[in-house]
């Protein structure tokens, strides 16, 4: 019974591109599901907020997915957090999502330019 | 979803909880320290992270819902609600699993017959290339053939099919040696041609088994294969068992080998062959059943050989790339050349009669041959259709209850409503429900056939010694089975499931208890339900009232023979290889002694006997009657000794019964019956006319000299057929089979001085003692058991029927306690109350029971067949089920009716 929102609000995601996004933030270092919210917020200039109702369903399911894996360390302030970092297969899928969102992009704007 | 997901999920689901929750609180936690950093206080942090998390329990579930399996789980939900359920009300699902198990139970025991009897094929390899070749010429269809032909056949269709041939299962004695061996005793034998067991693949489980080289010279080939379940039974499974004797009929016999163990043969009977021989081996063994005889043909030599004796049935295995119809006709064509070269003779007149016109067709044979499968299988169709009537009946009931019980979860179920439950889901949850109330069902349904059937067949079958038809569950019993159990889960729990989420949610959630408008609604989908099972009920009765006024008929009828003085004894001469002048003194011995016996009137011989199941067939030509083209005329034919027809009660119509002047061998008075007369002799002036064996009637043929009244000689439904009496004395190489004695008293209790006179004079002498009416009952065994099943389902399904009368009406009472304390409280008479009950009823009732009859009536006429003089539409039988049916349902509705009659008005208007 997930929630899939079609039309996102500004700052808002569509479930696909937090998949993305997330697989992103991960790739750079291993990360906790509070630490990857806060690095997409901040990196973002504050206009992506993600909410934690999508963040860790999403995580949930890369981790199902094989994508991501999942393991208990200690954070910085010695406390026990599950740190979820990239597989193999998620840089794979990284890549593709990547290159299609550039497609997906690229081709929007060529509408959006001539259409005036 | 990829299996690898799958084991991901499996493997993660449990400790999702867990870890979840940690994450959870350790994100909170820094949220909070986010927002304390910021600058709130601790309490404002707290609230101000969790209102920034959103709704724990929304993401705990999302989380969760990345393990879901769908629709799986769902269902596993669904269950394990209904299992609670269930198990939450101990009373009323035993009742209802108990009522369903009886009728689920019962459907599957009678398949499990069905199957074994009707739809099982052999099991042997490609079964639906074996046919049966039959000789068809106009409406008659006969299945016998004569060796030779059957071995001109094998010429002819050489290389493009195989032919085998088998004779009837005969009744042998059998004398196993060897380490172990049983004692002797009666068994199953069968010949047949070399070429049987590989016409049928068949491999042997210990030595060799027959093959064409066994069957080559009469009376030379003294070898045998036995059956799995003699060598266990009779020789104790021992090694030695191949290449030791076996006695047959006082004949040494060799076994060569053993059957595979679930081989029994083509013929589908109850008691399958022990022993196979060679047919050659039909003189040395005595063999002498079941067989057409015609011009020239001498029973007393060798069968094999003979053209005009007609005794084997003819198997044929048709490769799959041949048509069938094709072998057929090359099998009519060389049939017909038979005609012409071999019966051109004046002599063959009737052979060639009978074969000129002949056609050969094959017939399916992949079920196997069987004597009874045509009566077994119409009555066991109606049992199935009985227990299908008794379990739709069960089912009501059922759903009744479902309902009810769905009534009082009204507000159960709209707060589910409510709070986003679906309605499909609840009807989902309520359909799986009675799904598992017929799954359970099905289970003990299935426990209660695999304890009934053996009961059961031995219902068909009392008189059979040991019974080794294969009655086991396979996979069509249990597909049967799963489909039946599905089909009452659903059929009870439709209606409930979906009557009960109609109920608006805001009506339920507001009144306190049975409102009156839902109490309207429920009432007549219970009166519709009550309607319903009173028509099953008549149609239940009414088929069960038809059997018995059958079966009153059958057995009330006059069969021409005094049935009240009669013993019957059934003499086993053939086995004891006697000559003919042993069997003259041993004839006389007999007769001799039992005339000796106090309390018997007179005793006689017969060839086959009255009602003895056996019957002989002649060819038949009568002076002054020349047959049409094509019309082949029979006759049935008896031997008897002299006392017969006074012993057994036939009457003398005209002319005179046999006297001493007809005893020389050779003598050719006979005696006639009545149909005779009555078919060819309109004038009443058959005494002193000539008939003889087949056309045409010569001067030295047979001389009426009497007529006797008509018998039911084999047959008790079929008017009597022709019947001519030889006298035994002129005819001393006849085997006379039969003793029958004529008693003062009572036959049963001469029964047993019979048994002790005969194995005083001859012991080694197998003998059938029973009173003539004890045979007569065994020709209605069939209906006798169909009249008793039908009526006590008919009964169950009554009783079944009405407890559901009685719950519907006990369950409208309650509902309308206040109105009918307010119709007492305002003066209304309390026997009047009961009556108004009674009479509401009584309306479900006689509305079930109108729809009943048309359905008893199209029942009546399927069933024509079986009934004997009755017609679909009785009246006798459909106001007899009507009558009790009505005075049963008013018995049910007097009791609540009662109670409601003694309601106290106070407390009653109290309640409301």
């Amino acid at each position: 019974m997930g929630r899939k929102k079609q039309t996102p609000g500004p700052g808002e995601l569509v479930q696909g591109t937090l998949d993305m996004l997330v697989l992103k933030v991960l790739s750079l270092e291993a990360m906790h599901g509070w630490g990857i919210a806060q690095r997409i917020r901040q990196v973002s200039g504050e206009v992506l907020r993600v909410e934690e109702g999508s963040l860790y369903p999403a995580l949930r399911r890369l981790e199902l997915d094989g994508l991501v894996e999942a393991e208990w360390g200690t954070s910085d302030n010695n406390r026990r957090a599950r740190y979820y970092q990239l597989t193999r297969a998620g840089r794979r899928r990284l890549t593709d999502e990547r290159d299609h969102w550039q497609e997906l992009t690229a081709a929007i704007a060529r509408v959006m330019e001539t259409v005036r | 979803m990829s299996l690898l997901r799958l084991w991901r999920v499996l493997r993660r689901r449990r400790a999702n909880e867990a870890i979840f929750r940690e994450e959870l609180s350790a994100h909170l936690q820094a949220l909070e320290e986010r927002y304390r950093a910021e600058g709130l206080s601790a309490e404002a942090a707290r609230t101000a992270a969790r209102r920034q998390f959103g709704n724990a329990t929304t993401v705990t579930e999302d989380v969760r819902a990345e393990f879901s399996f769908g629709w799986l789980e769902r269902l596993a939900q669904d269950v394990r609600y209904a299992a609670r359920t269930l198990t939450a009300s101990p009373g009323f699902t035993l009742m209802a699993a108990g009522s369903l198990a009886l009728g689920i139970g019962g459907s599957i025991a009678v398949f499990t017959l069905l199957n074994a009897v009707v739809l099982r094929a052999l099991p042997i390899d490609e079964p639906d290339r074996v046919f049966q070749a039959l000789r068809a010429s106009g409406d008659e269809m006969v299945g016998r053939l004569a060796w030779p032909a059957i071995q001109r056949a094998q010429n002819d269709l050489a290389g493009r099919a195989e032919i085998a041939a088998v004779s009837r299962i005969a009744g042998m004695q059998l004398e196993p040696e060897g380490r172990g061996a049983g004692k002797a005793e009666r068994g199953a034998v069968q010949l047949v041609s070399g070429e049987y067991f590989d016409l049928l693949r068949q491999r042997p489980q210990r030595g060799r088994l027959l093959t064409k080289r066994d069957n080559v010279t009469v009376g030379a080939h003294p070898v045998a294969v036995i059956s799995d379940a003699y060598w266990r039974r009779q020789l104790a499974a021992s090694e030695t068992a191949v290449g030791s004797h076996l006695t047959i009929n006082g004949r040494a016999f060799t076994v060569i080998g053993i059957a595979e163990p679930q081989f029994f043969g083509t013929t589908l009977t109850l008691r399958s062959p022990d022993v196979w021989i060679p047919l050659v081996m039909q003189p040395v063994v005595r063999y002498v059943q079941n067989a057409s005889s015609h011009d020239g043909a001498d029973t007393r030599r060798p069968w094999p050989p003979q053209e005009t004796i007609e005794w084997l049935t003819a198997f044929v295995r048709v490769p799959r790339a041949t048509d069938p119809a094709v072998i057929a006709a090359s099998l009519t064509v060389q049939r017909q050349r038979e005609a012409v070269t071999l019966f051109s003779g004046g002599s063959f007149g009737n052979m060639r009669n009978v074969v000129q016109n002949e056609k050969i067709l094959l017939e399916p044979a992949s079920r196997g041959l069987s004597p009874f499968r045509d009566t077994t299988s119409s009555s066991l169709l109606v049992l199935l259709a009985m227990m299908g009537v008794l379990l739709a009946v069960a089912c009501g009931n059922v759903a009744g209850l479902l309902i009810a019980r769905a009534s009082a979860r009204e507000r159960e179920i709209a707060v589910r409503v409510s709070i986003g439950a679906g309605r499909m889901q609840v009807v989902r949850q309520m359909l799986t429900e009675s799904l598992l109330l017929g799954a359970v069902a099905g289970a003990a349904g299935v426990a209660l056939a695999f304890w009934s059937r053996s009961a059961l067949l031995k219902m068909f079958a009392p008189t059979a010694s040991s019974i080794t038809l294969d009655i086991g569950f396979d996979a069509r019993v249990f597909t049967f089975a799963i489909g039946v159990s599905i089909a009452t889960g659903v059929g009870c729990g439709i209606v409930p499931a979906i009557r009960g989420t109609r109920a608006s949610v805001a009506d339920a959630l507001r009144a306190p208890m049975p409102a009156t408008s839902g109490g309207g609604r429920s009432l007549f989908v219970g009166r519709a339900l009550v309607a319903l099972q009173m028509a099953f009920c008549l149609l239940a009765l009414v088929v069960a009232a038809l059997f018995v006024r059958s079966l009153q008929l059958l057995t009330s009828m006059d069969i021409g023979y005094d049935r009240e003085h009669v013993v019957t004894a059934r003499l086993d001469v053939g086995t004891l290889g006697y000559t003919p002048e042993q069997r003259q003194a041993l004839y006389e011995r007999v007769l001799e002694r039992m005339r000796q016996i106090p309390g018997v009137t007179s005793a006689s011989l017969s060839m086959n006997g009255p009602l003895a199941g056996a019957e002989a067939i002649i060819d038949f030509g009568i002076e002054g009657y020349t047959p049409r083209q094509g019309e082949r005329l029979t006759s049935h034919a008896e031997v008897v000794t002299e006392d017969y027809f006074g012993t057994v009660g036939l009457r003398l119509l005209q002319g005179r019964l046999f006297g001493p002047a007809d005893h020389a061998p050779g003598n050719r008075n006979t005696i006639v019956n009545e149909a005779i007369a009555r078919r060819f002799f309109k004038n009443g002036d058959g005494i002193g006319k000539r008939w003889d064996w087949g056309n045409p009637v010569g001067p030295d043929g047979f001389v009426i000299v009497g007529v006797v009244e008509d018998a039911k000689y084999v047959d008790l439904r079929t008017s009597p057929p022709n019947m001519v009496y030889h006298l035994a004395a002129a005819q001393p190489d006849r085997v006379l089979s039969d003793l029958e004695i004529r008693t003062a008293g009572s036959p049963t209790t001469m029964t047993a001085a019979v048994r002790h006179v005969l194995a005083g004079s001859e012991p080694r002498l197998s003998v059938d003692v029973m009173p003539l009416s004890d045979r007569m009952a065994q020709r209605v065994s069939q209906d006798t058991l169909i009249a008793r099943l039908t009526s006590i389902f008919s009964g169950i399904v009554l009783f079944l029927a009405c407890l559901g009368l009685y719950g519907t009406i006990s369950y409208g009472i309650n509902r309308r306690v206040p109105e009918i304390g307010l119709r007492i409280a305002l003066g209304a008479d309390r026997r009047s109350v009961l009556r108004l009950i009674l009479r509401e009823a009584l309306v479900p009732v006689s509305l079930g029971a109108s729809v009943g009859i048309p359905l008893a009536y199209i029942a009546g006429r399927s069933l024509q067949t079986m009934l004997y003089e009755i017609p679909p539409l009785d009246p006798i039988s459909y106001g007899g089920a009507a009558i009790v049916l009505i005075a049963v349902s008013l018995l049910a509705a007097f009791l609540p009716a009662r109670r409601a009659s003694r309601i106290e008005p106070m407390l009653a208007l109290n309640r409301s």
